[in-house]
């Protein structure tokens, strides 16, 4: 590819999850050939099998290719993918601080969500062009002309030039490479300044070392260069350089405006920080790009291996994934009941799931994971303030002076007849009113403040099941606020089970505590002898159920022609049992664990 | 060139024919159609024409199905004069019949031939029940008593544990059972297993703490009634215990002939195909064969010793395995007899009826301690 900075045109697809985000960039690298038909995969930039199945995108990724215009000319496109959930903002506006563009993405039989607000948000702070494309114009349900009025009155975009296509079809979508080409500037920067490159993402290869995506923004970079990490101030020797198409292609060099992807021999994860700027030792810029907001985990998690000896290989692989996805915190912890593991920062209850996942799938791992809690900050009587991110870890109450919890600002987009369940929902999770406001015609936003650990409390499902699924919701944290909390410890067999403990709303205790032992009971198979379980705040029994002991389990009939299958039965359960913890003389499976998480008030004795 | 033969203690011969498919059973069968019965018996006495060569005689021989009752009396005798050959002087030789099958001909015949044990299976006296199971409800004092004129030593099969049936229903089974003075009794819990018809019309087992509290009626009623519990669902009157079925129990060697039957010899399982045709046709005939691990061999002794009232004896498993299985699980051992689960009898480990009831959980938490 002929390096024109002029001709260079970067920028991201950003949209609500679903709106078909990555469906549109399957047909925008089919129509410039970047991939062959024959080569396509169904959303080719989505390449964990994890994003594929789920049918969302986690990661960024990115993808450089030509266009030829129709004025003639040949541009060289950079496509950032960016995922649409709000568990991963972070990840979106590390994309579009990458970029000069945004395609916005409306799926025009739904019109303008809530993330959609939030990720415009986005581009606008990073001075975006912003490109409205309403998509799924094939399907019958599709509402162009209120949508385009919503892009107007909403957004503040010119909704009339918003690009009509069918990501599925392909209809219209070499329009949206024309708009990119006029509508979008070419980088600014020189290549006569001092190198800044920013590393927008990076990732561990087992023989390259840490691989770090970078955008020029001044100067170039040249294999063999004495590259430094602005924050960092390690020093590396460049000894690759390249662009993903998104097969990497070799070069020797990296010109001001290009993304491209560049390795130094890194062998330390750690020296490498996405959002650092990278500049030439010989020849330093002033000062480092503005990096990102820094974003804080919001929900914290036990992280342990089932099997004990399988510790120094989740420290491994959490390392390697914390590379790739810098929102993932961690450090070691112990616990009485599940030994050693690690406390986990997460962007929220989807990045959890998906860290598991990886974990499990991606190295291989089993795992415990203990129901997530958020930040609590704890006010002693002595006058300090403690920071707390495991229940179990509460100090003595008689030192507790108060605690607070942090709350979110939430924004709830809905039609108009939810409004009063929502309210209901809102008021049953403790949250605090803001305001009602019209969006359009059929649809209303509701702002209400809510207790994080409430959201992280299955309000998401309730929200969509209380809606049929048709409110949306987006939300930030706002502050911290004294509340009325208290420990809640389960014991088994009469033994405190740390892994267990949480952090409850008080006049809310008895309830979580009753439905909390039932939800026990009802995960913890029946065991060789009962199991008291038992739900104590602050030091006082609340509610207790028994796991039955073992009643009947022998196979009636065992002769000749049933022992093989008998045995490998036995087997099985052998291995299901291996997956369990055993605490105590009680075999406690994986799940149990993140019970808390899913209690319903209707789950029967 | 001559053969070494060898001396194997137990001869199982599978029929797969049925009058009528029963929706709880998953054993392998086929609804009887003559041309394949033929056939099938023409194979299976060329089985044991070569069974005849290399083997020595049995000490136990069974003929199960299936329904072996309801082939034509002229395939019946074809078998049982080829069986005969392999039984000697004092040989158990039994064979299963469905009740409607059992007229005095052929009655005649199985004894003629030296079965002299005889395994029925009525599944229920309740005519509700055997509605439920397709089954017909006949005169069973009657037939029992024309039983008894050929074959003394008689086994019933029954079932308990259907979804619609109470307690009562069970009490009324058993005393049925003992009135009619039989010298054997296998009662089996309802299991639905996959590929019945029950399974198919999600019928489902009774819950685990109703199942106990039957299986405690029958095994204590049983017992008043003079019926010893030697195994999980086996109860015998007079020590007419199945020696047949006490040899799978005792991990020893059996021969298996037939489409879907099973042999073990020298630690080597094999199953037959299951598949009639493929049977027929001598195609792929063997559908597993697998030569157990150790760590296999000392699961099946456990899982299988401990079914019975004799235990599992630490010495000739010791002498077996290498593995003293008090000293490697002595805690938990000691804790199932503070528990009443367990009793160490004669240098045998054995398991108390509450034991035995919960067998499973028992024997993993076992392998477990012995690394398996």
């Amino acid at each position: 590819m002929k390096y024109d900075q002029s001709k260079i045109r970067s920028f991201s697809i950003i949209a609500h999850i679903d709106h078909g985000k990555s469906t549109l960039a399957d047909r925008i690298l089919e129509l410039t050939n970047t991939i062959t038909k024959r080569e396509m995969k169904d959303q080719i930039l989505d390449s964990m099998d994890l994003e594929r199945e789920r049918g969302i995108t986690i990661k960024l990724n990115t993808a450089t290719f030509e266009y030829n215009a129709k004025d003639g000319n040949t541009y060289i496109f950079n496509l950032i993918d960016t995922p649409g959930h709000v568990d991963f903002t972070y990840e979106v506006s590390r994309s579009l601080a990458a970029c000069e563009g945004a395609v916005l993405v409306i799926d025009s039989t739904q019109g303008v969500e809530a993330q959609t607000l939030a990720n415009m948000y986005l581009a606008v702070d990073n001075d975006l062009e912003i490109i409205p494309v309403l998509n799924k114009i094939d399907l019958a349900s599709s509402m162009v002309d209120v949508c385009k009025k919503e892009i107007t009155d909403r957004l503040g975009l010119d909704g009339e030039h918003a690009v009509l296509v069918s990501a599925k079809t392909g209809e219209n979508v070499q329009e949206i490479l024309e708009r990119i080409v006029t509508d979008i500037p070419a980088p600014s920067g020189s290549n006569d300044n001092p190198l800044q490159a920013l590393i927008f993402d990076s990732y561990y290869d087992s023989y390259r070392g840490v691989v770090a995506l970078i955008k020029i923004k001044e100067g170039k970079i040249k294999v063999g260069d004495t590259i430094r990490f602005m924050k960092t101030n390690k020093e590396f020797l460049v000894t690759e350089l390249g662009i993903r198409t998104p097969a990497e292609i070799k070069s020797d060099a990296l010109y001001c405006g290009e993304v491209g992807y560049l390795c130094g021999q890194i062998k330390d994860i750690h020296d490498v920080k996405v959002g650092d700027t990278i500049t030439l030792s010989s020849n330093p810029a002033k000062e480092p790009l503005p990096g990102y907001r820094n974003i804080n985990p919001m929900v914290f998690s036990g992280v342990y291996p089932t099997d004990s000896r399988k510790y120094e290989d989740l420290k491994d692989a959490l390392e390697k994934l914390s590379l790739n996805d810098s929102s993932l915190k961690f450090e070691a912890e112990t616990s009485q009941a599940l030994g050693f593991g690690f406390r986990c920062g997460f962007l929220g209850l989807l990045h959890m799931d998906v860290v598991q996942e990886r974990l499990e799938r991606e190295y291989n791992l089993d795992l415990i994971m203990t129901a997530p809690s958020v930040i609590y900050k704890v006010n002693l009587t002595d006058g300090t303030q403690i920071s707390l991110d495991n229940p179990s870890k509460m100090p003595d109450l008689s030192t507790v002076k108060s605690i607070e919890e942090p709350y979110v600002k939430a924004e709830i987009m809905t039609p108009k007849e939810y409004v009063g369940t929502i309210m209901k929902l809102c008021q049953d999770k403790r949250g605090i009113y803001l305001d009602l406001e019209y969006f359009d015609d059929t649809r209303m936003i509701l702002k209400y403040e809510i207790p994080l650990s409430e959201i992280i409390f299955n309000f998401f499902d309730k929200l969509k099941s209380c809606t049929r699924g048709y409110a949306s919701l987006d939300y930030e944290l706002s502050d911290y606020k004294v509340s009325n909390l208290a420990k809640m410890d389960v014991l088994l067999n009469g033994e405190v089970i740390d892994a267990l403990s949480s952090i409850i709303y008080k006049p809310f205790g008895y309830n979580r505590g009753v439905t909390l032992v039932r939800k026990l009971k009802q995960v913890i198979p029946r065991q060789q002898f009962e199991v008291p379980v038992q739900a104590a705040v602050n030091g006082k029994v609340i509610a207790r159920a028994d796991i039955k002991s073992v009643r009947k389990d022998v196979l009636a009939k065992c002769y000749g022609g049933d022992i093989t299958r008998k045995r490998k039965l036995l087997e099985k359960q052998k291995e299901g049992k291996k997956r369990m913890k055993q605490i105590g003389s009680v075999e406690v499976p994986q799940d149990a664990f993140m019970s808390i998480l899913s209690l319903d008030e209707d789950i029967e004795d | 060139m001559k053969m070494n033969k060898r001396k194997i203690n137990s001869l199982y011969i599978h029929i797969p024919f049925c009058n009528s498919i029963c929706p709880y059973c998953d054993f392998t069968k086929f609804l009887k159609k003559t041309n394949f019965e033929d056939q099938y018996i023409n194979e299976l006495i060329e089985d044991i024409k070569k069974t005849q060569i290399s083997f020595f005689k049995f000490n136990t021989i069974y003929i199960g199905g299936g329904t072996p009752s309801c082939l034509s009396n002229e395939n019946l005798e074809k078998i049982l004069i080829e069986c005969q050959k392999l039984a000697k002087k004092g040989t158990e030789f039994t064979i299963e019949a469905n009740p409607e099958d059992l007229d005095d001909e052929k009655l005649n015949l199985f004894k003629k031939y030296g079965i002299n044990r005889i395994s029925i299976g009525i599944q229920s006296f309740n005519t509700d029940t055997l509605k439920m199971l397709g089954r017909k409800s006949i005169d069973f004092k009657s037939l029992i008593k024309k039983v008894k004129k050929y074959i003394k030593n008689i086994n019933i099969d029954l079932i308990y544990g259907l979804p619609n049936e109470n307690i009562e229903v069970l009490k009324e089974n058993l005393k049925k059972f003992v009135s009619l003075n039989c010298s054997h009794i296998s009662i089996y819990s309802l299991t639905v297993n996959p590929g019945t018809i029950f399974f198919n019309k999600h019928i489902k087992e009774i819950d685990e703490d109703q199942n106990r509290l039957l299986y405690d009626y029958i095994c204590s009623y049983l017992k008043d009634h003079g019926y010893d519990n030697y195994e999980v669902s086996n109860f015998a009157k007079n020590g007419k215990y199945s020696k047949h079925n006490i040899n799978y129990w005792k991990c020893g060697n059996y021969v298996g002939l037939g489409a879907g039957a099973s042999g073990y010899i020298d630690n080597k399982r094999y199953t037959n195909t299951s598949n009639l045709n493929k049977y027929l046709e001598h195609k792929d005939r063997l559908s597993i064969e697998e030569e157990l691990t150790k760590d296999q061999q000392i699961e099946e002794y456990l899982m299988l010793n401990l079914r019975t009232k004799w235990g599992l004896n630490l010495e000739e498993f010791n002498a077996r395995f290498g593995l003293d299985l008090l000293e490697v699980a002595k805690d938990y051992i000691q804790l199932l007899i503070n528990k009443k689960l367990a009793i160490i009898n004669k240098g045998s480990l054995c398991l108390t009826h509450d034991g035995i009831a919960i067998m499973d959980s028992i024997l993993l938490k076992i392998f477990n301690l012995i690394n398996l």
